[in-house]
């Protein structure tokens, strides 16, 4: 009997399980939908700024004076930009990316500094031996505000020398189920290929200043879009892990329902063999006596 | 009834506004510049401002801009920027 309440008490615990995991992949679902429509309304913003970019930096002089477009001279420094996750919950997404970074600086073997966006694992992080000189809050949607907070502080680093290269080291998003850890060169700007305009265009106030403001759009673009891609890729490993887990829950539950059904009929067999005998018992006494 | 172009200001968070204006005026770092129906070519670099549009309706609408872009070209005007805070 012992049993059966066993069974009875694992079976009610792990229904729990499922409940939760199921809302766990619900919340997760409704962020992916919600970074995949800011991704839409960054994308004609992004692609209008960086068409502009490409035809009027095509001049060969175009340019010239940009700090972000100059690569330093020696490159010693670089500053890597480590997007993890803000929960766990998500398969190997965080671990992966971690792994992946570590053995990029070990490559690398150049003096660097790493800044964070995101809530995981501080100590994991510091475990690997990295040390973090600056985190920042990105949410699970990550708003033009935080990107440009984070852009202005990467530009600083460039611009003042205190970082030859910036470096994003993040999940590349490639499908709902796919994420492959892999890292993205924000500055020194690649120039961006294209083809002049034909037609003369006026410059107000001078094409310099209007190619270095598309290049102040341009970056604060391409940092959000990588942290959108990022957070991204975050709910959308959580939402494959906790179906995985939700599934797993339901498995288990069928197979303790059937040994529970196991154990009731052992029980009730039982108790009629116990009666069956006691009855049979009785007649041979009656009889005999 | 006067020549119309059609005017989209785009931020980050998606299209402000979009629809034809018979007149958009800018604050650059040198000045005003007024975009009429059929401007030439024009790529104009916005400080942190107001813009002011008026549609093809006649009503007068203004946008407070964080720095960005205004693009002029084949009577479209496109306005970059990656705030915009639209008032009537």
């Amino acid at each position: 009997m012992a049993n059966l309440r066993a069974i009875r008490t694992r079976i009610k615990s792990v229904e729990n399980t499922r409940q939760i995991t199921k809302s766990m992949k619900m919340v997760a679902a409704a962020k992916l939908r919600k970074t995949q429509a800011a991704f839409a309304s960054l994308r004609s913003y992004a692609d209008e700024s960086r068409a502009l970019l490409e035809t009027v930096s095509a001049a060969p002089d175009a340019g010239g004076d940009n700090p972000y477009l100059q690569p330093h001279a020696e490159l010693r420094k670089t500053c890597y930009v480590l997007v993890v996750g803000n929960r766990g919950l998500c398969g190997t997404y965080n671990q992966a990316l971690l792994r992946f970074c570590e053995q990029r600086m070990r490559e690398d073997g150049r003096e660097s500094s790493v800044i964070t966006c995101g809530r995981w694992g501080k100590d994991m992080i510091a475990a690997a031996g990295i040390t973090v000189d600056r985190n920042y809050e990105i949410s699970d949607a990550p708003t033009h505000e935080e990107a440009l907070e984070l852009t202005e502080e990467l530009k600083r680093r460039y611009r003042e020398g205190e970082a030859d290269e910036i470096v994003f080291v993040y999940q590349h998003y490639r499908t709902v189920l796919s994420q492959v850890p892999d890292t993205v060169r924000l500055l020194p700007l690649e120039r961006p290929e294209g083809k002049a305009d034909e037609n003369p265009v006026i410059f107000e106030p001078d094409r310099e200043t209007v190619l270095d403001s598309l290049l102040d759009l341009y970056i604060g673009n391409t940092v959000h879009a990588l942290l959108l891609e990022a957070r991204t890729g975050e709910h959308s490993a959580r939402m494959t892990a906790m179906t995985a887990a939700a599934d797993n829950t339901e498995e288990l539950i069928r197979e303790l329902t059937l040994e529970l059904n196991h154990a009731r009929q052992a029980a009730i067999t039982t108790e009629i063999s116990e009666i069956a005998g006691g009855a049979e018992a009785l007649r041979n006494n009656t009889a005999g006596g | 009834m006067a020549k119309c172009f059609s005017l989209r200001v785009i931020t980050a968070e998606g299209t402000v506004l979009e629809g034809q204006a018979e007149y958009a005026r800018f604050e650059t770092a040198e000045g005003s510049v007024g975009v009429l129906a059929g401007h030439a070519p024009m790529l104009c670099a916005l400080p942190e401002g107001i813009a002011r549009f008026r549609m093809e309706d006649g009503t007068e609408k203004r946008a407070e801009l964080s720095s960005g872009i205004a693009n002029v070209r084949d009577n479209t005007v496109t306005v970059l920027a990656d705030r915009a805070t639209l008032t009537d």
